[in-house]
């Protein structure tokens, strides 16, 4: 069992902003996540440029350069330990985190833990969308960004909000046609002999090799709901959301969540509140507290604002 | 969200199709099975879960929640998002026996 004073949970942009925090401060802290590489979302969404770093000492840029960047800013902390290609797979009393590579399993033992676990696609089953062919945006990308594989020459995309179209221009930029879109899971069928060869949207048939899922995504907080932390539906975050406050504070002590793990939002909104969740967990003053909400109230959109500060009046599943 | 019930939409698909309408693909938990519990009484996302298994398996109901959600209030008016979400319970993430055994069981949690 390892002690320590802060334990990250997740690599993405607001897992990178609190471990940073926290370790900026001097807490001894352990930054956990279950790629290879750290950065999360910024190593599959390619798209993604940064613009508000939200508060984080980062030069703007693509993506991936921010991700590297960052991974660079990491490794300067004597007081901050990573541990890529290890899950964190429960959340027990006290906080003890269980976590787990290929070969080993271990216990830490934090005084704070932050989750920032990032999303999941957002499916909703059709007939055949278990067929290899179909699956979803994130699925896509990954493919793709990561491990350099086309999967597909001929797409379908169901979904037509921000994910789709980040998810059109990726396929384009791939040389690949999108030959259809529907926004309707309920009107969509796919179809073939152990593969997808064929989609009908309504009455149309399309011949394609891929159908990508791109409905949106939602906060992916399960270890939150491990420490029974309270939750409710809020369609402007993503889904399931776990209560908590600005700082990422959730109904139970010492468990914070931040980032698209406490609602989707924007890259400079998940990062100012991975920092500010990150200054909090290691007890950081008043003065830098302050600075880092005054950040993040400036990054935050209205609708994110209103629905977290409407977080705590809503019961349980109410 | 209007959603068709599973009867309406699995009248169109012939057998083997209808059997493989997952809604839980990691449990293999067709739309039919999902129905015929929500229609025999298991009306909040835990009753089908403990009911079918939907939401048992790897993903650990992330990908089938939502729908279990729509079928619950396609079939008895419940609006599907004031149910509560599944109980989530260890390991969120696949964990070998192997690991597991050899961890401290006077330390381990």
């Amino acid at each position: 069992m390892r002690q320590v004073d802060v334990a990250v949970v997740g690599g993405g942009p607001a897992g990178i902003a609190a471990a940073i925090a926290s370790a900026e401060i001097g807490a001894s802290t352990i930054l956990i996540d279950e790629h290879a590489n750290i950065g999360g979302q910024l190593r599959w969404r390619i798209g993604l440029t940064l613009k508000d770093t939200g508060g984080l000492d980062v030069e703007p840029g693509p993506g991936l350069v921010v991700a590297d960047a960052l991974a660079g800013r990491l490794s300067q902390f004597d007081n901050l330990t990573i541990l890529t290609g290890t899950v964190a797979w429960g959340l027990f009393d006290d906080n003890v985190i269980g976590i787990s590579n290929d070969s080993e399993a271990d216990e830490i033992k934090p005084d704070s833990v932050i989750l920032a676990t990032g999303s999941t696609d957002i499916a909703l089953p059709f007939p055949g969308w278990t067929l290899p062919g179909v699956m979803t945006a994130r699925a896509a990308q990954t493919f793709m960004h990561v491990h350099r594989v086309l999967p597909g020459r001929t797409w379908v995309i169901l979904g037509d909000g921000e994910e789709a179209d980040e998810l059109q221009g990726d396929l384009e930029r791939a040389g690949v046609d999108v030959i259809a879109r529907s926004a309707n899971p309920d009107d969509i069928r796919a179809s073939g002999t152990n593969r997808l060869t064929h989609v009908e949207i309504g009455a149309d048939v399309y011949e394609a090799d891929a159908l990508a899922i791109a409905l949106g995504r939602q906060p992916d907080a399960e270890l939150a709901l491990h420490a029974q932390a309270k939750s409710a539906f809020v369609s402007d975050l993503g889904g399931f959301t776990v209560h908590r406050d600005e700082s990422g504070r959730t109904s139970e002590p010492g468990v914070f969540i931040a980032g698209d793990a406490a609602g989707i939002g924007s890259l400079g909104e998940v990062i100012a509140e991975g920092r500010l969740a990150g200054l909090s967990a290691a007890g950081a003053s008043a003065t830098s507290l302050d600075a880092a909400r005054k950040t993040l109230e400036e990054i935050s959109s209205d609708r994110r604002k209103n629905a977290i500060a409407n977080l705590w009046t809503i019961g349980t599943g109410v | 969200m209007e959603r068709d019930t599973a009867d309406e939409r699995t009248d169109t698909m012939d057998a083997t199709e209808r059997v493989r309408d997952y809604i839980c693909r990691c449990e293999e938990i067709s739309r039919a099975d999902v129905a015929e519990a929500i229609r025999e009484g298991n009306v909040t996302l835990n009753d089908v879960k403990r009911r079918t298994r939907a939401g048992m398996g790897v993903c650990q109901g992330i990908f089938c929640l939502r729908a279990v959600g729509l079928m619950i209030e396609a079939q008895t008016g419940t609006p599907a998002n004031s149910l509560e979400p599944m109980t989530a319970r260890p390991p969120a993430r696949l964990v070998t026996l192997g690991s597991l055994a050899a961890l401290n069981p006077e330390t381990g949690p």
